[in-house]
């Protein structure tokens, strides 16, 4: 290293180091801004989650941890779904028992299409992480190898439903040949005991199960088959939007925060998920939390992001599948204006 | 008595610590110590001043350049890797007219609904990929799609018929001239880093891309590639990162310690790197807490990820560690050894000088009797020896005064024994006899003798001598003449004559009643400038003879003078006293004679008897009484 090279180091530690004072100065007046507001009470927020405590919400546990949601003055309740007793997250927001909430894309445009003034403003999966998992002994690699099989697909989600016939339609498979039946069993039971060949699953989810618990399994992601449609979008009101603008954006802000978070420390996210729910286990966790990597943030993107031609496609995709009748205003069930706020003011 | 005592035993108090006043800053042993380790240290400590920030740039330069090399090493084996991937996608494409079938089968895709329906043109080239996927060990798969994103061939059929539009190597793939590489990313379904290489075929007319071939390429080749740290020491690592959340590309040195790829990394080093800029550094790595590594890093631009070299400085500057150990060590030896030396040497100049400062104490308290330690050969010896000396000496003069002191009081005082005896003699013979036998006796000399002068004053007659000699030569009346000899020449000159050591005064004479005589000395006997005799000592010892003795013997033959002339004046007066009352006894007879007869024969018979004569007579005159008297 040449005496340049070391000036040019003693020159970048000085900047560190006035850059450290600086943003002492700035956190100072910071702070002292906030213990201005922080004379109001934090606003509180709650939010009904589409699913148990998992890792797809590692997101919303790291913006609380990190204190995101307190930067914002937000002091936010998460409301898990109970297995006996659940509960559609539109309605609960709706009825003004929660300020936001987590739900699919293709369910949002369906609720949309029934007048429900409901708008998504991030996405925490920005790639669809449906799959038809399927022992490898079945040899199902493609949507074609579904002919004469035993399919089983949750009937309760649209997006799930529509799962075969949008294959079928792409790949030029007869839905006839499939034997379509409803999920019963929320665990992988039916097909470790024969009684369904494939059937719908997360991609983060059961497989991951699956291949600890030493099974061989194939996989068909319609993703792969241009099945693009999010999978979990955080919503409210279009009321909420209009009337408390400054609510959203801090809530939003927080959230794709905690999402970066995430991805930056798995383990973290992981330590925090088991943290809200101890029936997981941690090395299944981060097996789980690895295959989210490219749903929480595909190559290119940023967290929370969401593009129009998803939700094009997805709204082209109910419409082609005929779950939707009438064709909607798909730019009014998504917003983008808070993500492009907080990521152009980065 | 008290007061006396304790002067005396102050200083024999102080002798016992060597230095009861001074603090040990002030000691001279301390001090040459002190001297002794600033010398020792100093330059050393100066040396190493200067050497160590040298040694420790060079170690740094040394390490960052052993970096350079080994990251362009690796930025080259990565590039030789791609573009010899993107060979095998180009040999394959140029193979007889496989791009014109391959465009002719994307414009004109399959409606088929199996593999079995495929058309055969479709079926044979997936049995080409699938054999070129064997032949070759980069590409795990091959497929190729058409320009809506549509898998119409590929080395694993099962991906027939997948959409790629959604991926993020489809959109440059279509804008590219021929090669693109798509940087490693975590594609759905893989829970691994995946990347691809693809080659664009473009319409030979529209110069629209028709089809692409992918290849996902094995990044096992990657990963070996950037893990083989052989020459990077324990700590050295080469890793490649993404500018996608930071996630490491190949894995750390330090996967095991939990730096797993899956992971946000930070540093210096990745951010300045992923910013696109090169560079190298010495800053805190991606560790938790941060562990100071020298790190040069390289933005590669073809692939959008960072190639970072990296070398814990601790390990990277061990030489300069060592270099500075060892300097610590020799110090602290030199010190050690300055200390040794400066004690050794400061205990020899300061003993000395300790025992010298004793000495000068004892000295001044009186004991001139030193033990002086032995002399050496050197300035202190010298010192040590001179200091004796004068010891000696001041021992030597204090001695030989107080002998001389005590000669002295010893002469004066026989002096004054033979004056005081001198004094009540008033008999000449008798003073003689004594003068001599008392200063012989006195000093204990050989032989003395004195001459006194005859009437005529021209010889010296011998009035008396001690011993067995004196009376020999008494009996013969040894005389000598004025002016002869050693006394003839004292009497001459009325001033002592000195003979230290007759052997080397050829005019000597010997006398043969005194074989033994070896000094001699003759004073004269004067009272002012009248010289009444001569006082003679010999001794038998050459030498023993000098001024102080014939000083001595001076003033006894001065007393001697005096008690002579007294009892020749005392002679002298006796005489005239018998003589006067021999006439007053006369002349009273005569004036109780009744008559002029009896006068006259009174008289006559009186004056016979004073006289001494035989016959005595009167002769009356009336002519002329004179001529009567004169009778």
């Amino acid at each position: 290293m040449n005496s340049y090279q070391y000036t040019q180091l003693k020159l970048s530690k000085l900047m560190i180091i006035l850059l450290i004072l600086l943003s002492l100065v700035l956190f100072g007046c910071n702070t002292s801004t906030q213990a201005s507001t922080e004379v109001l009470p934090a606003s509180p927020v709650k939010v009904q989650l589409s699913w148990v405590h998992n890792i797809e919400f590692a997101g919303f546990y790291l913006a609380e941890e990190k204190g995101y949601f307190g930067t914002e003055n937000l002091a936010v309740a998460l409301a898990p779904q109970i297995f006996d007793k659940p509960v559609n997250p539109i309605d609960v927001v709706l009825d003004g028992k929660a300020d936001f909430g987590v739900t699919g894309g293709g369910s949002l445009l369906l609720a949309r299409a029934q007048g429900k003034p409901v708008v998504a403003i991030a996405a925490l999966y920005q790639r669809n992480p449906l799959v038809l998992v399927s022992l490898a002994e079945n040899n199902i690699t493609r949507p074609q190898d579904l002919a004469g099989k035993t399919v089983m697909v949750n009937q309760a989600s649209t997006e799930r439903t529509i799962l075969p016939a949008l294959l079928g339609s792409q790949q030029g498979l007869d839905l006839q040949q499939v034997n379509i039946v409803q999920r019963t069993d929320f665990t992988s039971g039916p097909l470790l005991r024969g009684e369904v060949d494939a059937m719908d699953a997360f991609i983060n989810n059961e497989p991951v199960q699956l291949e600890r618990q030493g099974y061989k399994i194939n996989l068909i992601i319609p993703a792969n088959y241009g099945f693009d449609m999010y999978a979990n979008v955080i919503f409210t009101t279009e009321e909420t939007i209009t009337q408390r603008p400054d609510l959203v954006e801090r809530f939003v802000r927080a959230s794709v925060r905690g999402i970066q978070s995430a991805i930056e420390d798995p383990k973290a996210a992981v330590t925090l998920t088991i943290a809200h729910n101890s029936d997981l286990n941690f090395e299944s966790e981060m097996e789980s939390m690895n295959r989210s990597l490219p749903l929480f943030n595909p190559a290119g993107s940023k967290p929370g992001l969401m593009t129009p031609e998803i939700w094009q496609d997805g709204y082209q995709i109910l419409l082609d599948q005929g779950a939707l009748k009438d064709p909607i205003e798909v730019k009014k069930a998504y917003t983008l204006s808070f993500l492009n706020k907080i990521y152009n003011n980065q | 008595m008290d007061e006396h005592s304790q002067s005396i035993s102050a200083p024999v108090r102080a002798a016992q610590n060597p230095t009861p006043d001074l603090p040990f800053w002030r000691q001279l042993r301390w001090n040459l110590i002190m001297y002794f380790v600033a010398l020792a240290v100093l330059p050393m400590v100066i040396v190493v001043a200067i050497m160590l920030p040298l040694i420790r740039q060079q170690a740094t330069v040394q390490g960052t350049n052993q970096l350079v090399s080994v990251a362009e090493l690796k930025i080259s084996q990565i590039t030789r890797w791609l573009s010899d991937s993107h060979s095998i996608l180009h040999v394959f494409l140029s193979e007889s007219n496989r791009e014109e079938q391959i465009s002719s089968l994307a414009q004109t895709p399959s409606q088929a609904t199996d593999l079995t329906g495929m058309e055969p043109e479709q079926k044979a080239l997936n049995e080409q990929l699938g054999r070129a996927i064997v032949a070759q060990t980069f590409f795990e798969e091959f497929f190729i799609y058409d320009a809506k994103g549509k898998i119409i061939a590929a080395s694993e059929p099962g991906r027939v018929g997948q959409l790629v539009a959604n991926q993020p190597f489809f959109n440059p793939s279509m804008q590219t001239e021929e090669h693109y590489t798509q940087p490693p990313f975590y594609e759905l379904g893989r829970s691994e880093l995946t990347m691809y290489a693809t080659h664009t075929m473009h319409d030979a007319q529209s110069g629209q891309p028709v089809a692409v071939m992918a290849g996902r390429l094995d990044m096992n080749t990657l990963s070996q590639t950037m893990t083989q740290w052989e020459g990077l020491a324990q700590s050295g690592e080469t890793y490649l990162i993404s500018p996608e959340n930071n996630y490491m590309i190949t894995p750390s040195r330090f996967e095991s310690d939990g730096y797993t790829q899956t992971r946000s990394y930070h540093s210096e080093g990745i951010d300045q790197a992923l910013a696109g800029q090169d560079g190298d550094g010495v800053y805190g790595d991606y560790r938790n807490p941060p562990v100071p590594v020298i790190g040069v890093y390289r933005w590669l631009p073809e692939l959008n990820i960072a190639l970072v070299a990296e070398i814990d400085e601790a390990e990277a500057l061990i030489p300069y560690y060592n270099a500075r150990n060892l300097s610590l060590i020799i110090a602290i030896a030199a010190a050690v050894v300055a200390v040794l030396i400066g004690l050794f040497n400061a205990t020899r100049i300061a003993r000395p000088v300790t025992v010298l400062t004793q000495s000068a104490r004892q000295i001044a308290a009186g004991n001139l009797k030193l033990n002086l330690p032995p002399a050496r050969q050197d300035e202190i010896g010298l010192l040590t020896r001179a200091f004796g000396l004068m010891a000696g000496q001041l021992d030597d003069l204090l001695t030989s005064l107080e002998q001389r002191v005590a000669d002295r009081t010893h002469a004066l005082e026989t002096s004054a024994v033979v004056s005081r005896s001198l004094s009540t003699i008033l008999d000449e013979k008798q003073l003689v006899a004594a003068v001599v036998e008392q200063v012989r006796s006195a000093f204990n000399y050989y032989y003395a003798h004195i001459y006194l002068f005859d009437t005529t004053g021209e010889t010296l007659l011998m009035a008396g001598g001690t011993g067995e000699a004196g009376r020999t030569m008494l009996m013969r009346g040894h005389s000598i003449p004025k002016g002869k000899g050693l006394v003839g020449r004292a009497a001459a000159t009325n001033n002592p004559v000195l003979i230290p050591d007759v052997s080397q005064d050829s005019g000597w004479l010997p006398n043969l009643l005194l074989p033994d005589t070896k000094a001699e000395v003759a004073v004269p006997i004067a009272v002012g400038e009248r010289v009444l005799g001569v006082l003679d000592v010999q001794h038998n010892v050459a030498g023993s003879l000098g001024q102080a003795e014939a000083q001595l013997l001076q003033s006894i033959a001065d007393q001697v003078a005096i008690a002579l002339q007294n009892a020749r004046l005392y002679q002298q007066t006796r005489q005239q006293a018998e003589q006067e009352a021999l006439i007053n006894t006369i002349g009273k007879k005569i004036q109780q004679a009744a008559t002029i007869e009896t006068v006259l024969q009174t008289a006559v018979r009186e004056l016979g008897q004073a006289l001494g004569s035989q016959r005595a007579s009167i002769q009356v005159s009336r002519i002329n009484s004179t001529d009567q008297r004169q009778n």
